[in-house]
């Protein structure tokens, strides 16, 4: 009797052991397919699931960061609620239902080769122009990557910098130095240009991003940080057909004078988040550090000796060891070569700021308050206030005086101060020393959209509107929410097609914004 | 009867001495005699009329007795009875004591007459006196005196007579029965008709009834006792009998006392129609009642005899007096609506007069038609008049918007109970604290636009005077009105205050604001030196002065700014935070279901929007802290006009979720407001600025005080040492200034110090030895009368400029300026004498080179003249204008000048050349010396001025601030340029010379 119980329990036990087994095998199988961004792979163990009939919180669970590598929110939200309780259970689930909670009602938009999706309101005045700005980084990347990818790529764009971080599920570290960009759950994820106060180079960041998005499937995942950065951050004015080696200022001088004084980031200081290093100031020098490095590589030894690293990586080679094996000499001549190069291709570069803390703009004019520098500099922030007061007086001579002797007591050019003295500048009738302000300005702070907005108002003043429709496309690639732009572009250019579009913008921005 | 009485006696005496002395009596007595007895003939007239008069006088007196006798028995109308009383009585009087005055005048004046022409025998006029006595005419107690006194000296005079009584009672006493008689015989040969009262009652007039009177019984010495009440004050009143109808105020306690003539068992009397009630019943047929008077003028007295018969009055009125209100009169009344702040004062003087007193004084508020506050400011006790003065302040508590003030001033009628009179109504604007601090937040923002104007203006100012361009004399004129605004301003903003305000933040602007107008004095004072002396316009000062009126008003400009950033952050957040309340509240109503809550509820967020709305507007002044652009102010713009919509179409839970929306953005303005927004950090800055500048500033006026630190402090050896402790504050401050980014302003600022500082010793040691003696008077004076190297009254002027500030009193200076001035227009007078004379010299002497003319008598004119001129010279007392130098020179050239017309007299008109020459060299000299001296005074004494306060100065008589303009300066050097080189073309050859050593002399 005895004996028959035992045998009929191992005939009903062992089955259901052998199933768990197979499961847990799927289970494996599909994980490893999504962190090499296989999701063909993940899908075909969906599927082997689903035929097998597999239940429970692990396979629910599964489920859940398949249809959340896929975009399906509602699909993600749905199963992560049957998924077992548990610390990765609960960060998984915090970050679908972040992500559900502005995407599932997101305006889509299809590209050939891109799905954009946005939340409703003002995002979708960069809409278009972010599909046009992604299916050029498909074509350039393409070119230097060699991978076009098949599959849409999904891009999301986020309102604010708490939704992006929350469906990120990134730490507070990145937050706290301005990542505005991830690629992530195989699609991209942005912050929309209207969360910082004058945008922020949107396009590029696209661009950035899916050059991740390329190196994680060509690397399948194993690319370490900074080389994913660094081939990134020299990808990501592609798309304009820039082959140049762009370097803000102030990262050039940060990089110049670290290689010079041995400062630079180590690469296993980076591990695996660049963005969580310990100051603004690192992130900003890691990312100029990796950018050459691979601009250095790619200038030296050509494009395919990149794909070469790659294509180690992928194998399983340490990155360094597959720059130093391409390179030639080993990796240290590599950054010996660099350095050198760094050095030697560097002039002292201008005086920038290297992190720029912008102000709330000021009522009438875009124009912030006040930034880092003049917050720093109590006689500039001083001067620079009498003269927005006077300025708020019509007392244009006197406030121009006063940001005179504000930008005199400032120790660096503040770009909100160069704004203000153009627009005085304009006012006074001397629109030649407003633009040759602004130039100087706009070197040392390309990024600062306003620049860009006042460069174009007084190109137009000077009558040189082909240049002032330039600035104006300059400023939309930073803060499209800038009605001027539109406006200005409505009234400058002959193109009834891009006067049409400006003013569908303005009519969006009016909307979204009441 | 001749020794019985005194008269007799008398008659007796004289008759004796008539008898010893007969042969006195001659003709002189003859004619006295007769005019004696024209007099006496007029005096017995006199007697008679004197008797009738007496008659009349008591036969009225009579009837007046026994006609006031039937008034008081109530048959008879009081008053008639009263003036035929009086006209008797007067007619006793007239009888016993005007004609017996008149008659002894009379009788006098005979004696008088015999002194006259009997030669003032006293014997005679003894005599004649006698027989006055004799014929009874001395009645009069005065003559009797008189007499008497006469018949003494008589006595004496003769015998030694002892006088005696020569008056006696005149016979008169039949005229006192006679007037009786008359009068019995005047009652009873009368109609002896029943009298007719008349009663009469205030204001209306009743009829006429009669007075029925039972015979045998009637009401008589009637006695009305009047006690008028306690608070009027007056006295007791008594009536007599027959004295009629009587009034009195109410209250006025009423006794009657009277007779019925027939014994009496029951006395009883009523008020109007009301019952009887008992009075009293006095002797036998005496009564009496006693009553308080009321409203009631009618009453009624009913007497019953033992008979039992009944005796009633008429209805007996009395005349109810009523007490007036108070007269007010507004001495010191506002004619308009006035605006008072809790606690402040509202002074009203009145003048109040009552007919028996005054009680209280209230102050009266009310709103709305409705009395909401009664303040008693006096409690007065009785006066008639007065006079008041009341304030009115309102407290913390009053309730803000308009108020009606009067004044409620009361009589003291304790009987009807005090009657009142208003005052006209004063409308009175009772200021919230909310109002208080708008208007603040107003006043404070004007000031500050007026500040930054003015900022702006100096700005271009400074920006010209530093570029060295052109000067534009508009600057200073508009910089002077935008400073007049400033400083009317600030005024302004010190007189509204504001009690919420951060009161280091309001002391900081009143101290930056005083700097402003301090650091504008200076930049005045220089204005004025330039405007007085272009030449020696140091331009660098006026820069000086300049980067520090700019630099305060910079100053100025931040602290206001922050105060009222903060107050517009304040009232932003507080309508803010009242609006979100409001959402509440209406999304709690909507919750309920009570439609007229939600009613309610939306009409307050209505309210609350509106003031959210106005003062997220008031913020758009505030360019860098402006709300209106950030999401969540401008999703709130259509909130209240989509929860309304919403409500309008029933659909209540869609409105509880747009007012959640609502309240998060206001929120989220809130948190930007008070957390993460910039505010704070610009708050910071400016505090920043505000301390360095501020150090700058206090290290600025260290070296000053120094100076003065060395005179209070350690006058006796603090003056090398203070200088040396001086001059390495200036040099530390030069280092702290250097140190500073703006070179180009705190440079010069440097330097500006360092020049001052470190000028020639001479004046700074001049300097110490008045302030080591604390005699800054003396210090002054001793330099004004100084040598001539001393006379350098610019320096003088700088000097005193650092004098000043050791806080010399504005008398002192003003008197040392007014010396200036003085002396300044000496010298203008004295130098426009002399290039007068110098001319007229120049062209004398020209005729006199030619061939003919005769002009010494010309040149002797002149020299006269200047003869004068130096005399008048040597009697100027002051050093400047008198001085020997000048003296010397006037007389060199005036001897000189005779020199040359003698010698042209002698007919040498070579030496004359000579001799002219040398004069008019002299006086050249002395032209230029003078010339030099009141250069130096003007700008001295410019600076004096300026230093003053006063606008006023002898160029320049006008307030406006005149820079000449670059123009000016290049006309006039090309003005001089062609007055040269015609004057040297035509001036005659020999001549040429010296008008070209004088114009290019001027010309420099």
């Amino acid at each position: 009797m005895t004996r028959v119980v035992r045998v009929l329990c191992l005939a009903v036990l062992l089955p259901a052991g052998a199933a768990w087994a197979n499961t847990e095998a799927l289970l494996i199988r599909g994980y490893e397919a999504i962190e090499t961004f296989d999701l063909d792979g993940a899908r075909a163990v969906g599927r082997e699931l689903d035929a097998t009939g597999a239940r429970g919180g692990e396979v629910a669970l599964y489920r859940a960061i398949l249809a959340r590598e896929q975009g399906d929110h509602a699909a993600a939200v749905a199963w992560v609620g049957e998924a077992s309780a548990g610390p990765y259970e609960d960060v998984v689930r915090r970050t679908i239902e972040a992500g559900a909670a502005w995407m599932t009602d997101a305006v889509e938009l299809h590209s050939e080769h891109f799905v954009l999706r946005h939340t409703p309101g003002v995002d979708a005045v960069m809409a278009s122009r972010a599909l046009q700005v992604l299916e050029a980084s498909y074509e350039a990347l393409g070119r230097d990557l060699g991978l076009y990818p098949d599959d849409p790529v999904l891009v999301e764009i986020y309102p604010t910098s708490a939704a992006f971080v929350a469906a990120a599920g990134l730490p507070p570290e990145a937050v706290a130095n301005d990542t505005i960009g991830l690629c992530r759950f195989d699609r991209l994820l942005i912050t929309s240009p209207m969360a910082a106060p004058f945008g922020y180079p949107w396009a590029d960041t696209l661009c950035h991003e899916y050059a991740h998005h390329l190196v994680n499937h060509i690397g399948g995942g194993r690319v370490p940080v900074w080389l994913h950065e660094g081939i990134a951050a020299f990808g990501q004015r592609r798309w304009r057909g820039d082959t140049d080696l762009v370097l803000d200022p102030a990262s050039e001088r940060l990089l110049v004078a670290a290689v010079r004084d041995g400062g630079t980031v180590g690469l296993d200081e980076i591990g695996n988040c660049l963005s969580c290093l310990e100051s603004k100031e690192r992130v900003q020098l890691a990312y100029a550090q990796v950018h050459t490095m691979v601009d250095h590589l790619v200038r030296s030894r050509g494009i395919d000796e990149l794909l070469a690293v790659l294509a180690a990586c992928r194998a399983g080679a340490d990155a360094r060891d597959a720059v130093g094996a391409v390179w030639g000499e080993g990796y240290a001549a590599f950054e010996q070569s660099w350095s050198g190069d760094v050095l030697r291709r560097r002039d002292e570069p201008r005086a920038a700021v290297l992190s720029l803390q912008l102000d709330q703009p000021a009522g009438g004019e875009d124009v912030p308050a006040a930034d880092s520098l003049l917050a720093d500099t109590p006689d500039g922030a001083a001067h620079s206030r009498l003269g927005d007061l006077l300025l708020d007086r019509g007392l244009m001579g006197a406030a121009l005086l006063e940001y005179d002797r504000a930008a005199a007591a400032l120790p660096e050019a503040s770009p909100s101060l160069a704004c203000k003295q153009a627009h005085v500048l304009r006012s006074l009738e001397r629109p030649e020393e407003a633009r040759a302000l602004l130039d100087d300005a706009r070197a040392l702070y390309p990024e600062f959209e306003p620049l860009s907005v006042h460069l174009a108002s007084t190109l137009e003043a000077l009558g040189d509107r082909p240049a002032a429709l330039r600035a104006l496309d300059d400023a939309e690639l930073l803060n499209p929410f800038d009605p001027r732009i539109h406006a200005w572009r409505m009234a400058w250019t002959d193109d009834t097609d891009l006067a049409e579009a400006a003013r569908q913008a303005l009519e969006t921005l009016q909307e979204g914004l009441r | 009867m001749a020794g019985g009485t005194p008269g007799s006696a008398a008659v007796s005496c004289i008759d004796e001495m008539h008898a010893t002395r007969p042969d006195e009596l001659d003709e002189r007595t003859a004619r006295a005699a007769a005019a004696i007895e024209r007099s006496l003939a007029a005096v017995r007239r006199r007697q008679r009329v004197q008797a009738a008069t007496l008659v009349l006088g008591f036969s009225l007196a009579w009837i007046g007795a026994v006609w006031l006798t039937a008034a008081a028995l109530r048959i008879a109308s009081a008053p008639a009875l009263a003036l035929t009383a009086f006209v008797g009585v007067a007619s006793i009087v007239a009888g016993e004591v005007v004609w017996p005055w008149l008659r002894d005048r009379g009788t006098l004046r005979t004696a008088g007459l015999l002194d006259r022409h009997l030669g003032g025998d006293p014997v005679v006029v003894a005599m004649e006196l006698a027989s006055g006595v004799r014929a009874g005419r001395w009645a009069n107690p005065w003559s009797r005196d008189r007499i008497s006194g006469h018949l003494q000296q008589v006595a004496r005079a003769v015998k030694g007579v002892k006088p005696a009584q020569v008056l006696a009672w005149p016979r008169r006493a039949p005229l006192a029965v006679l007037g009786p008689a008359i009068a019995l015989v005047v009652l009873v040969t009368l109609p002896w008709a029943r009298p007719r009262l008349e009663p009469v009652a205030a204001p209306a007039r009743s009829e006429v009834d009669g007075l029925a009177s039972a015979p045998g019984a009637a009401l008589q010495d009637v006695e009305v006792r009047l006690q008028p009440p306690a608070y009027t004050g007056l006295e007791v009143e008594i009536l007599p009998s027959g004295s009629g109808a009587f009034s009195a105020l109410p209250g006025t306690a009423v006794t009657v006392r009277a007779h019925c003539g027939v014994p009496l068992q029951e006395i009883g009397f009523r008020v109007g129609g009301g019952p009887w009630q008992a009075g009293e019943v006095r002797g036998r047929d005496g009564l009496g009642l006693s009553f308080v008077l009321g409203r009631e003028s009618r009453y009624q007295v009913r007497a019953t005899t033992v008979e039992g018969e009944i005796v009633e009055s008429g209805p007996l009125r009395i005349v109810v007096l009523s007490d007036q209100a108070p007269e007010v009169t507004e001495a010191s009344w506002p004619t308009d609506d006035v605006e008072l702040r809790p606690g402040e004062r509202l002074p009203l003087v009145l003048g109040a007069r009552d007919d028996h007193g005054l009680g209280a004084v209230d102050v009266v508020l009310s709103r709305g038609g409705e009395e909401v506050d009664r303040e008693r400011v006096a409690a007065l006790e009785g006066p008639s008049v007065a006079d008041l003065s009341v304030a009115w302040s309102p407290g913390a508590d009053d309730p803000g918007g308009r108020h009606l003030l009067h004044v409620e001033v009361f009589d003291n009628d304790t009987v009807s109970g005090p009657k009142a009179t208003r005052t006209t109504a004063v409308t009175v604007w009772v200021l919230t604290p909310r109002e208080l601090q708008r208007r603040a937040l107003a006043a404070r923002a004007g000031l500050l636009d007026a500040v930054l104007l003015a900022l702006g203006e100096h700005l271009l100012w400074q920006h010209a005077e530093q570029e060295g361009g052109p000067v534009d004399d508009g600057h200073a004129t508009r910089a002077s009105q935008q400073m007049a605004a400033v400083l009317a301003m600030a005024a302004e903003v010190r007189a509204l205050g504001d009690p919420d305000a951060d009161p280091a933040a309001l002391a900081t602007v009143g101290a930056v604001v005083d700097d402003v107008a301090r650091s504008w004095d200076r930049v005045q004072r220089q204005i004025r030196r330039r405007t007085i002396d272009p030449r020696r316009a140091r331009g660098e000062e006026l820069r000086d002065a300049l980067d520090g009126h700019v630099l305060n008003l910079e100053r100025a400009a931040l602290a206001l700014d922050r105060l009222v950033t903060e107050a517009r952050w304040d009232a932003a957040l507080a309508a803010s935070r009242d609006a979100s309340a409001a959402m509440e509240r209406l999304r709690q109503a909507i919750a309920s279901g009570d439609m007229d809550a939600i009613g309610r509820a939306e009409r307050d967020l209505e309210r609350a929007m509106a003031e959210y709305h106005r003062q997220m507007a008031a913020l758009q002044d505030t360019p860098s802290l402006d709300l209106a652009n950030t999401p969540a102010a401008a999703r709130t713009a259509d909130l209240m006009q989509r929860v309304q919509a919403l409500l309008a179409e029933g659909r209540h839970a869609e409105a509880m979720e747009l007012l959640s929306q609502g309240a998060s953005q206001m929120a989220s303005l809130e948190q930007y407001a008070t957390g993460g927004g910039n505010q704070a950090e610009l708050l910071a800055q400016l505090d920043a600025l505000i301390e360095q500048v501020e150090g700058l500033t206090e290290e600025q006026g260290r070296t000053n005080r120094s100076m003065a630190d060395l005179a209070t402090d350690n006058p006796a050896a603090g003056a090398p040492a203070g200088l040396d402790a001086l001059r390495q504050q200036v040099a530390t401050l030069r280092r702290d200034v250097a140190a500073l980014r703006d070179e180009s302003m705190h440079e010069r600022l440097a330097e500006a110090t360092a020049t001052r500082t470190g000028r020639d010793d001479r004046y700074l040691q001049e300097a110490d030895e008045g302030l080591s003696t604390g005699d800054l008077d003396r210090a002054i004076e001793g330099i004004a009368r100084g040598d001539s190297e001393l006379l350098d009254l610019v320096q003088i002027a700088e000097l005193y400029a650092d004098v000043e500030s050791t806080g010399m009193d504005e008398a002192r200076f003003g008197a040392w300026h007014e010396a200036l001035m003085d002396a300044e227009s000496e010298h203008l007078a004295l130098l426009e004498r002399i290039l007068g004379i110098e001319r007229q010299w120049r062209q004398a002497r020209a005729e006199a080179a030619e061939p003919g003319r005769e002009v010494a008598a010309g040149q002797r004119q002149l020299a006269q003249q200047v003869e004068q001129l130096r005399e008048e010279l040597g009697g100027t007392a002051h050093p400047m204008v008198g001085g020997d130098l000048q003296r010397g020179m006037l007389d060199g050239a005036g001897g000189m000048m005779e020199a040359a017309a003698a010698e042209l007299e002698r007919g040498r008109p070579d030496r004359a050349l000579g001799d002219g020459e040398e004069a008019e060299g002299r006086l050249r000299q002395l032209r230029d010396q003078l010339d030099e001296m009141r250069s130096s005074a003007g700008q001295a004494g410019g600076m004096a001025m300026a230093a003053a306060g006063s606008w006023s100065y002898f160029h320049q008589g006008a307030d406006t601030v005149e820079i000449p303009p670059p123009e000016r300066y290049r006309d006039l050097e090309a003005l001089r340029a062609a007055a040269l080189e015609a004057v040297t073309e035509d001036a005659p050859p020999e001549y040429r010379p010296h008008n070209d050593a004088y114009y290019e002399e001027l010309v420099r």
